[in-house]
């Protein structure tokens, strides 16, 4: 038996089998370069699938088809004039298949339409290559009850997993903010992260056993020290299918909410089916991320009105389009900035573009006759900014009205607290809202002045720092003061430790992700 | 030398129309040929017959009428012969 221990605490035990993933070095994420390094990836990637092509192309004639459109000037020249302009790579090549895609929109036989297939596929092959999707899959034939031991787990490793067979993750880099411990929460697989070299100890096969709690891996256990988990991780269970209610608890006198978070429709059915009092965080990104051109209003419309109608008389808070920076969208081309996270982000570019917040506004205004709806603004840092956006929805009000559409006239408004310049100024912004919610994943970031997806940063940037204790604290206050209710929707509300002090600094509701509902609300509970 | 522009006008008869495969049999037959610019035309649209996502998204199904131009050099020819290979297109 040994034991590994980090410093990182998270919660739960698991028990598993190790499958060690190798990976020699972090990849670089190839889709973000620019300039002559995305030229050079750009013909890098058209010359492996053009080799890829040519090979399959001797078998199934289809294919020097595909070859024959990898090199027409309307893609190859327009990427590479794409980069030129300052587009990534991943960019580049996205906008060349908006442009190719618009040019066929207007095509009206069907067969003729659906070779668009064939414009896809080719692209998605550069895009594979640049993604690093095309290397074989290490997670084939993943074992039913596995522990991924990596040394950092990206995106596109979890997007290749059958996510049913993992029961845990132990990884050397990341944080419970980065990707590896907010995918874990969302799927509710335990995550010991920051193990120092883990890859390296453990061994493919080793039985394991997770305890999130204390931060310990423990590597093919004694049956004394096993026996005891398997009784510590049964009262756990018993106490997590224990029922609770499905309405706000009280807490010293006051109401508490637990909301969930959702980033699609299918999350929102999550968050209601475990119990949630609502949606208290709507990342409405999905929405412009599945298609390949600005959704329309209509489009975004029936999103909205289905994700009310889930919640079934229960508030759904929609925080607008939050872009920019470090998330682009394949279709509109933002400038690059040296500091995307102080650029141009959330209110800060939708305020710029006055048309995606009114269509996107008007959208939400018109599910608003079907359930209590909420807006909240996101990346606020000045009062002016609260006061544009409101004289924007009061302009698609005017619309409606002028329409004879129906909304809700009294539909409340809140922001984000991500900024020190909203904590710092909280009084003077909580008289122009209805509510706050603390984002202290990016307000961690921000007051540290440490990136979060910095593994170098991570011994400075979690919320339990005093410094960001203290500005969760003055935005409490700030509100009271002023009379308006606050809660936290970042990843710091789903932390058992957490819990207690929220609800003694005066938080009023908690927006935790689908499989922390019920554990929260047991904590609140159990805080009498 | 002086270039002149040659048009020739004709109709689809392949029974899927331009697809993928013939379209890049054209892609390809085009870049043996001399003229510096060959353009296929609709009615409505007209594509660079070089780039096959422009041949593809003319959406040419059966019976469509077109026109070709060709020009800068052996410009008859050309517009023959892009008019035969279009006429045999079977699949």
């Amino acid at each position: 038996m040994e034991i590994l221990q980090s410093k990182i605490k998270s919660e739960g035990i698991a028990f598993g089998t190790a499958f060690v993933v190798e990976n020699d070095e972090i990849r670089k994420h190839a889709s973000t370069l620019i300039g002559e390094e995305g030229q050079a990836k750009f013909k890098e990637a058209m010359a492996k699938v053009e080799k890829d092509l040519t090979k399959a192309a001797e078998k199934n004639e289809v294919f020097a088809a595909h070859l024959e459109m990898l090199h027409d000037p309307m893609l190859e020249e327009n990427v590479i004039e794409n980069i030129k302009e300052g587009a990534d790579v991943n960019s580049a090549i996205r906008i060349a298949e908006g442009r190719i895609t618009y040019m066929f929109g207007d095509i009206d036989d069907d067969y003729l339409k659906s070779r668009l297939d064939d414009v896809k596929d080719v692209i998605d092959r550069l895009l594979a290559f640049i993604d690093g999707r095309d290397q074989v899959n290490p997670y084939d034939n993943l074992p039913e009850g596995s522990i991924i031991v990596a040394h950092n787990l990206a995106p596109s490793d979890t997007t290749k997993m059958d996510i049913g067979k993992v029961v845990g993750f132990v990884t050397d880099l990341g944080s419970l903010t980065t990707h590896v411990g907010i995918f874990a929460r969302y799927n509710g697989i335990i995550a010991v992260v920051g193990i120092n070299k883990c890859e390296k100890k453990i061994k493919n096969g080793d039985e394991l056993i997770l305890d999130g709690g204390r931060g310990l891996v423990i590597i093919n256990s004694d049956d004394q020290t096993l026996m005891e988990y398997r009784r510590e991780a049964k009262l756990e269970e018993e106490d997590n299918n224990a029922q609770l209610p499905t309405t706000p608890l009280e807490y010293k006198d006051r109401q508490i909410s637990v909301f969930g978070n959702a980033g699609n429709l299918n999350e929102v059915r999550n968050v209601i089916m475990s119990g949630a009092d609502g949606v208290g965080l709507f990342r409405s990104e999905f929405l412009y991320m599945q298609t390949s051109t600005m959704p329309d209003e209509d489009i975004q419309n029936r999103a909205y009105s289905e994700a009310v109608q889930i919640c079934s008389g229960k508030p759904l808070t929609i925080r607008l389009l939050d872009i920019g920076g470090d998330k682009g969208l394949p279709y509109m081309q933002l400038p690059k900035e040296d500091n995307p996270f102080l650029g141009i982000r959330g209110i800060r570019l939708t305020l710029r573009n006055k048309d995606i917040f009114k269509t996107q506004v008007r959208a939400i205004l018109r599910a608003s006759a079907l359930g209590e709806i909420r807006i909240m603004l996101p990346m606020v840092s000045m009062t002016s900014e609260i006061t544009d956006a409101k004289n924007l929805i009061k302009e698609c009000m005017c619309e409606l009205e002028k329409e004879d559409v129906s909304f809700d006239k009294n539909i409340k408004i809140g922001i984000m607290i991500e900024t020190p310049a909203t904590v710092l100024c909280a009084e003077e912004f909580a008289k122009l809202v209805d509510f706050f919610s603390i984002g202290t994943n990016d307000l961690t970031q921000y007051i540290m002045s440490a990136d979060r997806g910095n593994a170098e940063m991570s011994y400075l940037c979690f919320a339990e720092q005093p410094a960001v204790q203290k500005a969760i604290k003055m935005s409490i206050d700030a509100a009271h003061k002023v009379g308006i209710p606050i809660g936290m929707c970042g990843e710091h509300a789903s932390l058992s430790s957490a819990t207690e002090t929220l609800l003694k600094y005066g938080l009023d509701f908690f927006s935790v992700a689908p499989p922390s509902i019920h554990k929260i609300k047991k904590n609140i509970r159990n805080c009498k | 030398m002086t270039f002149k522009m040659i048009t020739k006008k004709t109709k689809i008869t392949a029974p899927h129309g331009m697809h993928a495969r013939p379209a890049a049999e054209l892609v390809k037959l085009v870049k043996t040929l001399d003229p510096s610019k060959i353009t296929i035309s609709t009615q409505t649209k007209s594509a660079n017959a070089a780039s096959m996502f422009s041949i593809m998204a003319l959406g040419l199904k059966n019976g469509t009428e077109i026109t070709i131009s060709s020009e800068g050099g052996n410009e008859s020819e050309a517009a023959q012969q892009i008019a035969d290979f279009i006429a045999n297109i079977k699949e």
